[in-house]
């Protein structure tokens, strides 16, 4: 059947042609639609000036909700409780509240009629929910910042009036890099920003910290993780497992950097949040996860059916496929995190913040015969080649503990795991450290000062995150858990190249802020 | 059959229930407040609170903790309960949470027949 009237293109125009045009327009209209609503996180760096204005303007007016009232959900002390604040006594009328709301409280009774249990959040750390847990926070974070002030007309009490919010995303700061500022990007340290922060260390990286961190920043070592598939050696471990805790990149890269180079308030979970920088320090490891996907796909990430605890504020709509689940509000599930483009942003990402190719992180493994070295054979080990030798630098004084413990090498190993060193908390405050393992000969004295003992004997070294004051429970103890160094494949080396029943020695050096000796139990334990 | 009831592990958690009041957990089926005097609940967190219960060193018989040169239990995984100083609760009172859980986790003795 055709159409009427011819047009120019003098060909006629069937029903098929037309209801196929249609369908054309009303697709490209869906795809222009949903293409506007992926919004770019750059590197903060790259922002224009209007850019970064919109966000310090987003953040602020968070923070001046805030000082108004420290419970509105949809304020910057609220979101930095859903990652710091388990718990705490919520006033239902704000203005009569005897407490300052920057510290999320350990209250065991009710104080008083007019408060309510309440359960900001908690981020996930030492397990794989560790990577999802952070996205789906940013996740809200990020819409909540764009519906600040959307018509850009709201004045915050900066004095400044816009610009609109409407398109606000997440920065990241690409750590893995040197730094466009003194020690931070230079928007985080701009002294009127309010991505200014007074608790967290000023100032350039000392030598020392240059030589400690260098293993932390070092993007060799953490493009090697993202190349590898095994998906809890990167992520974490199920919290129901009884092995396990953190992925390799959360002890080896994340929690040193928390610890030791934003310092402060940054220094442990319950209030690492409150310092504006937190945002972008993780949305950098966001985008490490989403490299990681990018890379493997979602199909070897475990718990993806859990829930994600957090109370965020009901103006924000959860991300496609989200169900409430039983129990408290929640975040949703792993699962509806893993497409950023449904949660409306994608990463851009320059040359510069390429992590290093494949190629590179076998050339570094590589020995002189281009096969990969094998631990005792070489001057350098795969630790050391990729990462570093140590985060204890001897130069600045003596460790807080050195401990050893005899290992016999065993005539077979398992897979990941099967030899752990382990440190175990007994006592006291649960405090952040740094724990450098070294496994060597009983033939050589170890000297955590040479350069070439470090170099050639280093197995793991990383750092854990203590979880502070208000994350305890229990009045005087607090949680503790033990700090786990897979030594499996070092040990399978050994045996590879004729060590089988020989007695080796495993050292671990213990340095960082303040643990004092003794704190830790070393063990060697063979699963 | 265990022969154990929920009253014997609401005794056995009693001592946990106002600290874990404040920590919530997510699981499979939502987020939960962990309180450990309420069936449901313990119920539905058996998985994590077992694993967080028999998350200390056993000797090789496997039937006490070992204990550290201070007389502490010694962690083996991420989040040993109780926490230090408590210490793990009495090796008895584990393995019959762990045989309640395998038996089901009954609420009360079956009635007689
Ligand atoms: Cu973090």
């Amino acid at each position: 059947m055709q159409i009427g009237h011819p047009l120019r293109c003098e060909r006629p125009i069937t029903t098929r042609a037309l209801v196929s045009t249609i369908l054309f327009v009303v697709i490209l209209l869906n795809f222009v639609g949903a293409e506007a609503a992926v919004l770019k996180r750059k590197n903060i760096d790259d922002l224009t000036v209007p850019e970064l204005e919109a966000y310090e303007h987003a953040i602020q007016i968070l923070m001046d909700r805030s000082a108004k009232d420290p419970y509105d959900k949809t304020g910057y002390t609220w979101q930095a409780w859903v990652h710091n604040c388990p718990f705490i006594w919520r006033p239902r009328n704000p203005t009569s509240s005897r407490f300052n709301g920057q510290n999320c409280d350990r209250i065991w009774r009710r104080p008083g009629p007019g408060y309510d249990e309440s359960h900001p959040g908690v981020c996930e750390h030492g397990k794989d929910l560790f990577l999802p847990w952070h996205r789906a926070q940013f996740y809200y974070f990020e819409k909540l910042l764009q519906s600040t002030d959307p018509d850009g007309t709201e004045t915050d009490s900066r004095g400044k009036t816009g610009p609109s919010t409407k398109e606000v995303t997440v920065p990241y700061w690409n750590w893995t890099t040197a730094p466009s500022g003194d020690r931070y990007p230079k928007a985080l340290e701009r002294a009127d920003s309010p991505l200014n922060h007074d608790r967290r260390i000023k100032g350039p990286l000392t030598l020392f910290e240059q030589i400690m961190l260098a293993q932390v920043t070092n993007p060799l070592a953490i493009a090697e993780k993202i190349y590898n598939a095994d998906w809890q050696r990167f992520g974490g471990y199920r919290q129901e497992d009884s092995v396990g805790g953190y992925g390799d990149f959360e002890d080896i890269h994340h929690n040193p950097m928390h610890a030791e180079y934003f310092g402060l308030d940054m220094r442990s979970p319950s209030t690492a949040a409150l310092d504006p920088g937190f945002f972008q320090f993780h949305a950098y490891i966001d985008l490490l996860y989403e490299f990681w996907l990018q890379e493997h796909g979602p199909n070897a990430v475990t718990s993806k059916t859990h829930f994600l605890r957090a109370d965020q504020p009901d103006s924000v709509a959860p991300p496609p496929g989200h169900v409430r689940g039983a129990g408290l509000p929640s975040m949703g599930q792993v699962e509806i995190y893993f497409d950023t483009a449904k949660l409306g942003y994608e990463y851009e990402v320059q040359p510069k913040d390429r992590l290093p190719t494949r190629n590179d992180v076998l050339r570094a493994l590589a020995g002189p015969a281009g096969t990969p070295v094998r631990f005792g054979e070489t001057g350098r080990s795969a630790f050391a080649r990729l990462t570093g030798n140590g985060l204890f630098n001897p130069a600045s004084g003596p460790a807080t503990m050195i401990d050893t413990v005899d290992v016999e090498i065993p005539n077979s190993v398992g897979g990941r795991n099967s030899i752990v060193v382990k440190l175990s908390r007994g006592h006291g405050p649960d405090l952040s450290y740094l724990a450098d393992v070294y496994l060597y000969p009983t033939s050589t004295t170890f000297d955590p000062a040479s350069k070439d003992i470090r170099d050639r004997y280093v197995v793991r070294s990383g750092g854990y995150w203590g979880r502070g004051g208000a994350m305890s429970h229990g009045g005087a103890g607090t949680p503790s858990k033990p700090y786990v160094a897979d030594i499996s494949s070092s040990v399978g080396d050994l045996i590879a190249t004729g060590h089988v029943g020989e007695e080796w020695q495993v050292t671990v050096v213990i340095s960082g802020h303040p643990p004092t000796p003794g704190f830790v139990t070393v063990s060697v334990e063979i699963n | 059959m265990a022969g154990i009831y929920w009253n014997d592990i609401k005794t056995i958690l009693q001592p946990g229930v106002t600290c874990m009041r404040q920590v919530t957990i997510g699981t499979e089926e939502g987020v939960f407040v962990a309180r450990l005097d309420d069936y449901e609940t313990v119920k539905r967190l058996h998985k994590v609170i077992r694993a967080a219960l028999n998350a200390w060193r056993r000797n090789a018989a496997g039937d006490a903790w070992l204990r550290d040169s201070n007389g502490r239990g010694i962690p083996t995984k991420a989040h040993p309960m109780p926490p230090p100083p408590r210490g793990p609760m009495a090796i008895e009172d584990v393995d019959a949470f762990i045989a309640w859980v395998d038996d089901g986790m009954p609420e009360e003795p079956p009635p007689i027949a």
